[in-house]
């Protein structure tokens, strides 16, 4: 009865079948296939199997991270296999050593890398906010710079910090196709600027007290609507208008002055093909090919800052192309070459100090003439400090809601117009820069369009020279009138 | 010494002769311990009545360990069959054959459960990424990393 009540085991089979290699063995002939292994019944189904080739499944499985999960799992009825072995303390603790180990190697592996990313993103962080201050202090002048930002990193705004790195960045882009969305990008970047409260100078002694009708320290205190030179935030509106009619008309120009012969101007094709690059470069997606210099290609530039993109547009010579050939063309390309990717950011990031020498061209040049010094607003470097208080009147608080919400808005208008105060009255160097700077963008695209011209005309006058058979027997040649044969 | 797979596989091929194939399930040709080919017959209604197919094994020398390269043939006789799980160049993308492959299965296993996912489908179409990857797929379809779609089918 004993017998009866005991749960049989593996040994009790009268044939074990491994479910691995399908060996068989019979409980009467044991060890008949020279067999190697113990039988073990490792789960709750009836699946029995040598050990030798469970341990050789379940080691495989373990080495398969896709199937390491399942590899304690009979793939039958899905029991855990229990696996015993000989696993001192001291293995176990050299295995959580190690895993350890695996852990630390990634995190060192991930704060390396972070490392790198962060020394390389800080060190270009550093360079383009310091050229940021650079272009700044071109761009504004010595004056308007010390008083706005200053050299000393812990005066600066807040936004500084934000605005002076991305600087080079705009700076760069508004030369590539992507300029409709730099341009978006700048013109918060010099609003910021414009109505920002200006950094307070250490020891200015000299203040010039403020009227007690100026509620609003930032404001200016300027009567009317326009001033001239107008204020910075008007002025950048003024420059885009500015910008897209010229640009409008300057294309017109250049079509006037080369396309006289369409079909076999190159140059007036590739301007036709900028100007479509132009137009769909903002919203397209950049093509940007690196390639050596082609053989036959002539370059030109976009316009510089004017925020005009750079295409090399490949130029496909060849006198007699006709119009057929123009439609099929009208793929653009803008190509990218090492060296016009070299000339477009050296080009960018000439800008401040080209314009800051222009500016300096005009300032002198005022000297001579009293309707330029007007017209550029040129004012004394001031003699007393600008005094700007942060605080607003308390005038202010002592008018009706009603005058409170008329003069604020009369003051809103005024920054927006004129600018701040320190742009309102201090000596417009940006202004005559900005005037130099367009100035620039206009000689330049000329010296372009006349070299496109010259090159065209060059193109146009080409003709092979024929020369006269010298050297040669007169009787091989077929000739009208065949030469008398004297002997 | 014959491997591990030899035996086993010597073992099987006696269990088939022995005991037949399941209905739809014959041997073609297992002369050697390396590639079997076996043809495929869905029986009763299905997508699939009255088509043939033809399932090509390689073994490793490690198999049952590791699961056996499975796919269809495709010559002037049989085609791979349009089902969502295999390919138009024969590879199949079953878990069975890769991740959840057990020594449990055996070649006849393998038919078996290739039957059951031709019989159970509702629609035939090739995978959704077909072309892209018949056009790239290495020679041995183990080679392959497949994702599982699902399991329903």
């Amino acid at each position: 009865m004993a017998e009866a009540a005991r749960v049989p085991g593996v040994d009790d089979l009268r044939v074990k079948l491994c479910y691995i290699c399908r060996e068989e063995e019979q409980y009467d002939q044991p060890e008949s296939q020279q067999n190697k292994s113990v039988w073990v019944h490792p789960c709750n189904c009836t699946l029995v199997a040598h050990e030798s080739c469970l341990l050789e499944w379940i080691k495989t499985a373990q080495q398969n991270p896709a199937r390491a999960e399942n590899a304690l799992k009979c793939p039958q009825c899905g029991a855990e296999y229990e696996l015993e072995s000989n696993n001192p303390p001291l293995l176990r603790l050299m295995e959580a050593v190690n895993k350890l180990l695996t852990m630390g190697g990634r995190i060192v592996m991930a704060v390396n890398l972070s490392t790198v990313l962060v020394a390389f993103g800080s060190g270009l962080y550093v360079v383009s906010t310091a050229y940021g201050l650079h272009a700044m202090q071109e761009f504004l002048g010595k004056e308007m710079f010390d008083h706005l930002i200053t050299d000393d990193p812990g005066k600066w705004p807040l936004h500084a910090w934000f605005n002076l790195p991305m600087i080079p960045l705009t700076l760069i882009l508004s030369r590539t196709s992507l300029t409709e969305t730099t341009l978006t990008a700048t013109i918060p970047l010099f609003i910021t600027w414009a109505i920002t409260k200006p950094v307070q100078t250490d020891g200015a002694p000299l203040f010039r007290p403020a009227p007690d009708t100026d509620y609003f320290p930032l404001a200016p205190n300027q009567e009317g609507f326009l001033s001239w030179p107008p204020g910075p935030v008007l002025s950048i509106f003024l420059w885009l208008g500015v910008k897209s009619l010229y640009r409008r008309c300057w294309n017109r120009f250049c079509h006037y002055v080369l396309d006289t012969q369409p079909a076999r101007a190159p140059d007036g094709r590739r301007m036709r093909r900028f100007l479509w690059d132009f137009d769909e470069g903002g919203a397209g997606p950049l093509r940007l090919r690196i390639a050596a210099n082609v053989l036959g290609e002539r370059r030109r530039e976009g316009q510089v800052q004017a925020g005009q993109q750079h295409a090399d547009a490949q130029q496909r010579d060849g006198g007699n192309e006709d119009g057929d050939a123009e439609e099929n063309d009208n793929q653009p390309t803008a190509r990218y070459t090492s060296s016009s990717i070299g000339r477009l950011i050296g080009g960018a990031l000439m800008i401040p100090t080209i314009s800051n020498r222009m500016g300096t061209l005009l300032y002198r040049l005022s000297q001579h003439s009293s309707l330029l010094r007007k017209f550029l607003g040129v004012k004394p470097p001031m003699s007393v400090g600008l005094r700007i208080t942060s605080a607003i009147s308390p005038a202010f608080y002592k008018l009706t809601p009603a005058q409170q919400v008329t003069t604020f808005s009369w003051a809103v208008l005024r920054v927006i117009m004129h600018g701040t105060r320190s742009w309102n009255e201090m000596d417009p160097v940006w202004f005559r820069n900005t005037i130099g700077l367009g100035l620039f963008v206009v000689a330049k695209d000329c010296a372009e369009l006349f070299y496109a011209w010259l090159s065209k005309r060059e193109l146009e006058s080409r003709h092979v020279k024929t020369r006269p058979f010298r050297g040669i027997d007169a009787r091989e040649l077929d000739l009208i009138r065949p030469q008398r044969i004297t002997t | 010494m014959a491997g591990i797979a030899s035996r086993r596989l010597q073992k099987e091929l006696k269990e088939i002769h022995t005991q037949g194939c399941p209905v739809g399930i014959q041997l073609l040709n297992a002369d050697n311990f390396e590639e079997w080919h076996l043809s495929l017959e869905v029986m009763g209604e299905s997508q699939y009545q009255g088509e043939v197919f033809a399932l090509k094994f390689r073994f490793e020398p490690q198999y049952p360990i590791s699961a056996p390269a499975v796919q269809f043939i495709i010559n002037e006789k049989y085609k791979a069959p349009v089902h969502p799980h295999v390919y138009s160049n024969g590879h199949i993308c079953a878990s069975i054959l890769g991740n959840e492959w057990s020594p449990v299965l055996s070649v006849i296993g393998v038919c078996v459960t290739l039957q059951s996912m031709l019989a159970s489908c509702k629609k035939k179409e090739r995978p959704p990424d077909n072309d892209r990857y018949v056009m790239h797929a290495p020679d041995n379809p183990k080679k392959t990393r497949f994702h599982y779609h699902d399991d329903t089918v």
